[in-house]
């Protein structure tokens, strides 16, 4: 490799940057300069090369029925609570945070409201993915406030002029998938527009011990009821380069109806939601002078929740919506990139179980820069940021160190710092069980992790290691009148090693491929009674596994999937084990004609057709389903 | 060319590492009137191995009292003390600080508090042990009065609610599941297991249930939640006479269900058990035996309507008892409780006269069951702010729990109405609340 004097890099690399900005398509290729690779606007996890983050290519599972959870839960370091299956919520946990703690972002805007309660995956239509943005550990710093246990950032798929999609599946359970899109383009603009809709009858077989103390006496086939659901999606989205710059815009809408089941032993038949969501943003990137760039970017969201609920009559509405503005320059000076930011929010958010309309105003400002050292085989990365989150303002930081090794060999270590304020429902929410507790403190957070990785011709390799410390968490804990309220009550560290392989197709080998993700996890209760002190946090299993096996030529291909969740426990007190489970995937495609492309495929999962799996919280996931596909696509001009 | 760059990344892991877990250390959370000693919460104030400071031991034949060593016979009564510390007379669940506390009959703390599980919420006193289940994990935990290595049976449901002896055997209410656990303590395993639902996916809600013989009065609380009341809301009439020799379980069935519905208005509840917008929300029962060879079942019927959380906790009406008169075909009746007595819950008898706490009206009320139709008393009221829940007669004095406290109510039925009252559970040390779950008298 060729060395290239570091500020020489650094200027090129923010011309060139900035010049890419008026030239390419959001999030196209990087620019692959010798030594650094940065793209503008920059992409979430590009920029910091000192992260642990994992990219989940969507690419790499076309044509196969997963959603964004499936897709996350490829990741290591990631757990997946899927309450039911088949289009029910589904939270994402990193390195054991809670729900809550995760950030959830769709083309970088943020999805998590003040509501609280995490982000649902099922919500995001999977059809339009272009990949996934798995960042782990206190990301406060790069991502704002909440970002406790990491990051998910879901990017959909770039206007590609002239490329264009359809596709129909179906399959067990009557479920369903229509969806489609098409990419419009000039010299200087670009426009994409894509539809989705998935539905589910939902009535998978499944086994229920309703005497669960005693053994030997035999399993109850059962149907679930009322699990049905729909989620339709649409994405427009489009981008123009002209004044000097370039404008990107994007709207996001997506609707579903979905019934809620309840626990076997506990039906609610009479459950169900309806959901909708709306984000749009404006980006403006341009360049101010050499080596300085300015983005601008204004958006808003608007969020919808009505709920039937036999437990609560009356059931439960919300409506909510938030606005921002966000400004960034980034300026590459003598020693790196640095780039410095301020943002304003609002989010309002009605509900009568919050005591009507809740307003929450959020302030941010940061500095961030990526230094290179030693002719960019050395990056440092230090950053700090402020976050008023209504009442609550705190700083969060973080310290990462990359360095190139030897051929393929580098490594790199991060440390940081950050906090989540309490939610509105946390603060407020008075309903059913739940009371409300307007005293609570935010929580807080610091990680440090450290990784070798290995990268070349053959494939990808990473192994790591890293620490967690949670302080003043909050948890539910039982309450006056047989009710449940939240308190600061809860302190945990969390401990583990993450390992993740990928190979490169082995063209003689039928193009074979392998990727494996593991996760070792260590967790332990700090504060509380004797009971509880130093056990395990219940529900956060020590080992997860996800292995993938495929083979792809010319016209057809095959994958096998196996995903392997350890032992865990349900309870503080380490008391009471829930089983270990395996869960088999298997599929394959026919590619009927190369341009355009037509590809049949079919998909199983839980190819053992264990009726008896469950999600750790006592509901039933489904039985073996089979999906069948087909796709026709046409790619598009861009390179 | 490829080169080695010395890398700071171990040394700044190292560091990372390093001061992290320097901040890791654990924190022991003891009750408000516990003290850390090591690695163990100690109540100072009565703690033989630890009186009045962490380490102090108290010599063989004393006790600890307010904190200092004195002779334990003194305190505890000629033959009552056991392993530094009183044998209890009555035995008080505390939920939130998990922990099961032995008080004498005065509530003055019969020595160190019994560790227990997540959630302890009913206790009872069979085989020599007394028996505590939880609400937050499926466990029954035996207590030994002498202190000796506690037995932990667990079982495979979750919200164990409600523990009474049958027999030899543990009758178990797991209200998570909706059914009724037979647990053989000699074994520390389930034996029988009854499915209390009238359909799959009901939620009965299993409560505290009598017994008359060898059939069980299951009270089905159901949830709060309709269209599933009227269906819901009963009680199970359980043959359990194969249980105890039970091989192949299921053995114990459900041989009738007295439902609480109207018949002739489905959706709306059986005439006498509730008013309407309300529900009966039947919760505990207790088996009065007047005269001898005719066992009657007395099951408290809260009757309550929506309260402002969505939840059904506001009085609809009066309190309610539903009469099971078990020798006549199980007949059923009901008694209208009157005024004074809103939201019944506890129940527990004195010979033939049955006391029913009132949550909601602050009252205890008699009722006394020797005569063909029970007739309700003068009421008791509590001191302002006592919310009464669950009831013992331990001797001839009563003790009843407050639903919003750690405290004890003590009365002499004979004695009326003065009551004394003392905490007896301590306050968690973050949440700030206690609760006196259950109390139970001594084996």
């Amino acid at each position: 490799m060729t060395s290239v004097p570091l500020r020489g890099v650094l200027a090129a690399l923010a011309l060139c940057a900035a010049l890419a900005a008026s030239a390419e398509g959001e999030e196209q290729a990087p620019i692959h300069l010798p030594e650094v690779v940065v793209p503008l606007p920059r992409l979430e996890v590009a920029g910091d090369a000192t992260g642990s983050a994992t990219v989940v290519e969507a690419d790499r599972f076309q044509g196969e029925a997963k959603g964004v959870a499936e897709l996350v839960s490829t990741a290591p370091g990631v757990a997946v609570h899927e309450y039911g299956g088949l289009g029910k919520l589904a939270t994402v946990s990193i390195r054991g945070s809670s729900a809550d703690a995760v950030t959830v972002m769709l083309d970088g805007l943020v999805l998590n409201t003040a509501f609280g309660g995490g982000v649902d995956l099922s919500t995001i239509p999977r059809h339009w993915i272009d990949r996934i943005e798995v960042v782990r550990g206190a990301e406060g710093a790069r991502y704002g406030a909440g970002a406790m246990g990491g990051v998910v950032n879901v990017v959909t798929r770039r206007a590609d002029p002239g490329a264009w999609s359809a596709q129909a599946a179906y399959g067990s359970f009557g479920t369903f998938t229509l969806s489609g899109d098409a990419a419009l383009g000039g010299d200087d603009w670009s426009a994409l527009g894509a539809a989705s809709l998935d539905a589910t009858g939902g009535g998978f077989p499944f086994l229920w011990d309703f005497t669960p103390s005693t053994s030997g006496d035999p399993l109850v086939p059962q149907v679930r009821q009322n699990n049905a659901g729909w989620l339709g999606g649409l994405l427009l989205k489009g981008d123009w380069s002209g004044w000097g710059g370039r404008f990107d815009a994007l709207l996001q809408a997506s609707a579903a109806r979905r019934e809620l089941p309840g626990p076997p032993a506990h039906a609610t038949l009479g459950d169900g939601q309806d959901d909708g969501r709306a984000v749009t943003l404006v980006r403006h990137a341009r360049r101010l002078d050499e080596g300085l760039s300015l983005l601008v970017e204004a958006s808003g969201r608007l969020d919808r929740l009505d709920a039937t609920l036999e437990e609560a009559p009356g059931g439960a509405r919300q409506r909510g919506g938030a606005l921002g503005l966000r400004a960034e320059t980034t300026w590459a000076h003598g020693a790196g990139l640095l780039a410095a930011g301020a943002s304003a929010s609002g989010e309002r958010i009605t509900s009568e179980s919050l005591g009507g309309t809740r307003t929450r105003p959020g302030l941010a400002a940061w500095i961030a820069d990526d230094l290179a050292f030693l002719g960019g085989r050395l990056r440092v990365g230090p950053a700090v940021r402020f976050d008023q989150v209504g009442d609550f303002g705190g700083l969060s930081g973080k310290l990462g160190v990359a360095a190139r090794l030897w051929g393929p060999l580098a490594a790199r270590a991060s440390a940081g710092r950050t906090f989540r304020a309490p939610s509105l429902a946390e603060l407020f929410l008075e309903q059913g069980l739940l009371q409300p507790n307007p005293d609570l403190r935010p929580e807080s957070a610091w990680s440090a992790d450290a990784a070798l990785t290995a990268e070349g011709p053959a494939g990808y390799a990473s192994a790591g290691a890293f620490a967690s410390l949670y302080q003043d968490l909050i948890v539910y804990e039982p309450g006056t009148g047989n009710r449940l309220k939240p308190f600061n009550d809860a302190k945990a560290s969390f401990r583990g090693v993450e390992v993740e392989a990928a190979s490169a197709p082995l063209r003689r080998l039928l193009g074979l491929s392998a990727s494996v993700a593991y996760t070792w996890l260590r967790s332990e209760n700090l504060r509380g009674n004797e009971q509880v002190l130093g056990k395990e946090i219940s529900h956060r299993p020590r080992h997860r596994l996800f292995a993938r096996l495929s083979i792809e030529g010319e016209r057809a291909g095959a994958h096998g999937e196996a995903h392997w969740v350890s032992a865990q426990y349900q309870d503080a007190q380490n008391l009471v084990p829930i089983p270990e489970a395996w869960l088999f995937s298997v599929g394959g495609f026919l590619r009927l004609l190369r341009r355009p492309e037509i590809r049949l495929a079919v998909e199983v999962k839980n190819l053992l057709d264990d009726r008896t799996l469950q999600d750790g919280f006592g509901n039933p996931l489904p039985s073996r389903a089979v999906m069948v596909t087909a796709r026709f696509s046409q790619e598009g001009s861009a390179p | 060319m490829k080169t080695f760059v010395p890398t700071p990344v171990p040394a700044v892991l190292a560091a990372l590492a390093a001061a992290l877990l320097a901040g890791c250390g654990q924190e022991l959370a003891c009750p408000s009137d516990q003290a850390a000693c090591g690695g163990t919460c100690a109540a100072l104030a009565v703690d033989p191995q630890n009186c009045g400071a962490c380490g102090n031991p108290c010599p063989a034949g004393e006790t600890c009292r307010a904190g200092a060593c004195t002779d334990c016979a003194a305190v505890c009564g000629a033959g009552r003390c056991v392993a530094g510390a009183c044998l209890a007379d009555l035995y008080v669940a505390c939920f939130a600080s998990d922990e099961v506390r032995g008080v004498m009959a005065d509530l003055a703390p019969a020595g160190p508090p019994f560790r227990a599980d997540n959630g302890p919420v009913s206790l009872t006193a069979s085989g020599g042990a007394v028996w505590v289940s939880h609400s937050l994990v499926p466990t029954l935990l035996g207590l030994h009065p002498d202190r000796s290595v506690p037995l932990r049976i667990t079982l495979g449901g979750s919200d164990i609610e409600v523990v009474r002896p049958f027999g030899a055997l543990l009758a178990a209410s797991d209200s998570g599941s909706g059914t009724l656990v037979l647990v053989d303590p000699v074994r520390a395993a389930a034996v029988d297991e009854v499915d209390l639902a009238a359909s799959p996916g009901q939620f009965p809600n299993p409560l505290a249930p009598a017994f008359v013989g060898t059939t069980g009065y299951v009270p089905l609380y159901g949830s709060a939640a309709a269209p599933d009341y009227a269906e819901a809301q009963a009680v199970a009439v359980v043959d359990l006479s194969a249980s105890a020799t039970c091989a192949a379980p299921p053995c114990g069935s459900v041989v009738k269900r007295l439902s609480l519905q109207d018949p002739t208005l489905p959706g709306a509840c059986r005439p006498g058990t509730c008013d309407a917008p309300g529900y009966p929300f039947p919760s505990r029962a207790v088996a009065v035996e007047s005269p001898p060879g005719r066992s009657r079942v007395l099951v408290t019927l809260a009757n309550l309507k929506s309260g402002p959380f969505g939840y059904y906790t506001d009085p609809a009406g009066h309190g309610r008892l539903a009469v099971i008169d078990a020798a006549s075909g199980d007949a059923l009746s009901t008694l209208d409780l009157g005024p004074d007595c809103l939201n019944p819950g506890g129940i527990a008898a004195l010979g033939t006269t049955v006391w029913v706490a009132c949550g909601a009206s602050g009252t205890l009320l008699p009722v006394d069951a020797s005569v063909e139709t029970p007739v309700p008393g003068t009421a008791l009221p509590l001191p302002a702010g006592f919310v009464p829940g669950n009831l013992a007669f331990c001797g001839a004095q009563g003790f009843v729990t407050d639903q919003y406290s750690g405290s004890i109510a003590r009365f002499d039925p004979a004695n009326l109405p003065a009551v004394a009252i003392e905490a007896v559970c301590p306050v968690d040390p973050v949440a700030g609340w206690a609760w006196a779950a259950d109390v139970t008298c001594g084996p």
